[in-house]
């Protein structure tokens, strides 16, 4: 074995934490959750005790607190995983059959679950992700939504998905969407993007047209209808709140 | 003058709540029904000296009900925590006589959204029947939109207006929709509604072209657009939550089938 270290970074996931845990115990020598400080629920209690090696920090958004837990991680090569996903036992099969593990990352596609529903267009799937990689060839870029993960070498796409359940409940979705927005607006206006006002309107229609039209989320049923307007949507808003920091700066009247 | 009693409901309002009770200084009682806030809300309400009631959460209707109940004088007003008083309607009732025959005044009120009032449209300067005597007043029940009925006459107040912060931030404001529209899609399901296509479809689309084009707010420019498609979008989420919430009592009617 060359030392597998599995990754979980999470805030007040006590129902997930548990189940992600358990789908890593056949692939990860260790299993490390780093709980953000913030967090009010049992999620370090319940990793505890599942076995995981937990650190409750501060938190110093997602690319840093990923590169600290890699630091953290004895093994040489990293799986990291959402607390919201899961490793099947198909995908842990597959991995071990790798080894020895010659690239320098492995890339699975992920089955992702909208409102309990598995989205299989609207750009979703195979929506490969890369995250098994040898540290010393992998580092966490500093974008503060999806932040990416950027590897040296080759990458190889295996073939088991890994399995993602995006948030069942809209309110909890919704509540993700409203905070995203404020950060990727925060993240447009450091890199210096400017509002402009066709981006609330045509930049929410070709979210739309893109995701439900040309990306076939028609096939996907009214979740993939309700998918594709809320990140028609999450574009307008994101906007709005750009223009909105610029407002608070001074630069509408 | 006649005595006023202010009755405000409150949960977590340590931003606002300060605002709300300073604008009615000099009113002969004002009364903060708190419900297990978790910030200061408690500590400023006690500093401002208004008095604190501390309660449990039966909803709003009952909540107001509560308060009327709790009311010292006769002639009540209420004001949410995110709203003020400007100093015109401040002073136009510290000197207020009531005429006879009226029971309730309509307030003007003004909301603003993201820091500034609109002109057109639902949210333009609105009325609310918000000073009332007690007596002749019954408090309606709804979840999310209570409101108060008025047995005897009513008028319009003349002076000055509520300012109502209602949205200080986007942010802010979607969390308060994503709250309203959980509320409402229950409230929907309990009335028997239930979900279609054409609704979540339709009932969008027909709100941001009522609010934007016909009732005019492209007129209020970019806030305008704004919020005609974060309506449009609450009218969304209440029919997608409406849809969830019957496709997880299908599942569950098939487990236990």
């Amino acid at each position: 074995m060359t030392g597998i270290s599995a990754l979980i970074i999470a805030k007040n996931e006590e129902a997930n934490i548990g189940p992600a845990i358990k789908s890593l115990k056949g692939l990860a020598d260790e299993i490390i959750v780093v709980v953000d400080s913030q967090s009010t629920d049992k999620t370090d209690e319940v990793a505890r005790n599942l076995g995981a090696r937990t650190f409750v920090r501060e938190w110093q958004g997602y690319g840093a607190s990923k590169a600290w837990a890699v630091k953290q991680a004895k093994g040489e090569w990293i799986l990291w995983i959402d607390a919201d996903e899961r490793v099947t036992p198909q995908l842990t099969k597959e991995v071990i059959s790798c080894q020895p593990f010659i690239a320098a990352a492995y890339s699975f596609p992920r089955k992702a679950y909208f409102l309990g529903r598995w989205i299989k267009h609207c750009g979703w799937y195979p929506g490969y992700v890369t995250r098994f990689f040898h540290k010393d060839r992998g580092s966490f870029n500093d974008k503060q939504v999806h932040e990416g993960l950027v590897v040296s070498g080759e990458i190889i796409r295996l073939n088991n998905p890994l399995l993602h359940y995006t948030d069942p409940n809209l309110e909890h979705y919704l509540t993700k969407f409203n905070h995203y927005t404020t950060l990727a607006a925060g993240q447009q206006r450091r890199s210096g993007k400017q509002f402009k006002t066709i981006d609330i309107i045509l930049g929410p229609l070709a979210a739309f047209v893109k995701m439900y039209l040309l990306k076939l989320g028609f096939l996907d049923g009214l979740e993939g209808f309700i998918l594709s307007v809320f990140s028609a949507h999450y574009v307008l808003v994101k906007n709005l709140k750009l223009w909105e920091l610029e407002s608070i700066e001074g630069k509408h009247q | 003058m006649s005595k006023i009693s202010v009755l405000i409901i409150a949960r977590n309002e340590e931003e606002n709540i300060a605002r709300a009770i300073n604008s009615v200084h000099g009113l002969d009682e004002v009364l903060v029904l708190d419900s297990g806030s978790s910030d200061d809300t408690p500590l400023i309400v006690n500093k401002s000296g208004a008095r604190l009631v501390s309660t449990d959460w039966p909803g709003y209707a009952g909540q107001r009900r509560r308060a009327l109940g709790l009311a010292q004088n006769d002639w009540c007003l209420f004001l949410d925590a995110d709203e003020e008083l400007d100093v015109n309607l401040r002073a136009s009732l510290l000197e207020y006589e009531p005429e006879t025959g009226v029971s309730g005044y309509y307030l003007k009120r003004n909301n603003l959204f993201l820091g500034r009032g609109l002109k057109h449209g639902r949210w333009a300067m609105d009325r609310q029947l918000r000073l009332f005597l007690k007596d002749e007043a019954s408090i309606t029940d709804c979840l999310v939109h209570e409101g108060v009925e008025i047995d005897g006459g009513t008028k319009n107040w003349p002076n000055g207006s509520i300012l109502h912060h209602t949205a200080p931030t986007l942010q802010k404001y979607l969390e308060k929709q994503n709250i309203y529209t959980t509320l409402e899609a229950g409230q929907k399901a309990a009335e028997g509604k239930s979900f279609s296509v054409i609704k979540l479809a339709a009932s969008p689309a027909n709100e941001f072209f009522k609010l934007y084009l016909w009732q005019g707010g492209f007129r209020d420019g970019l806030r305008g657009f704004a919020l005609a498609a974060l309506c449009s979008l609450y009218k969304f989420a209440v029919w997608a939550k409406i849809y969830l919430a019957q496709k997880n009592a299908g599942f569950q009617n098939e487990e236990g089938a």
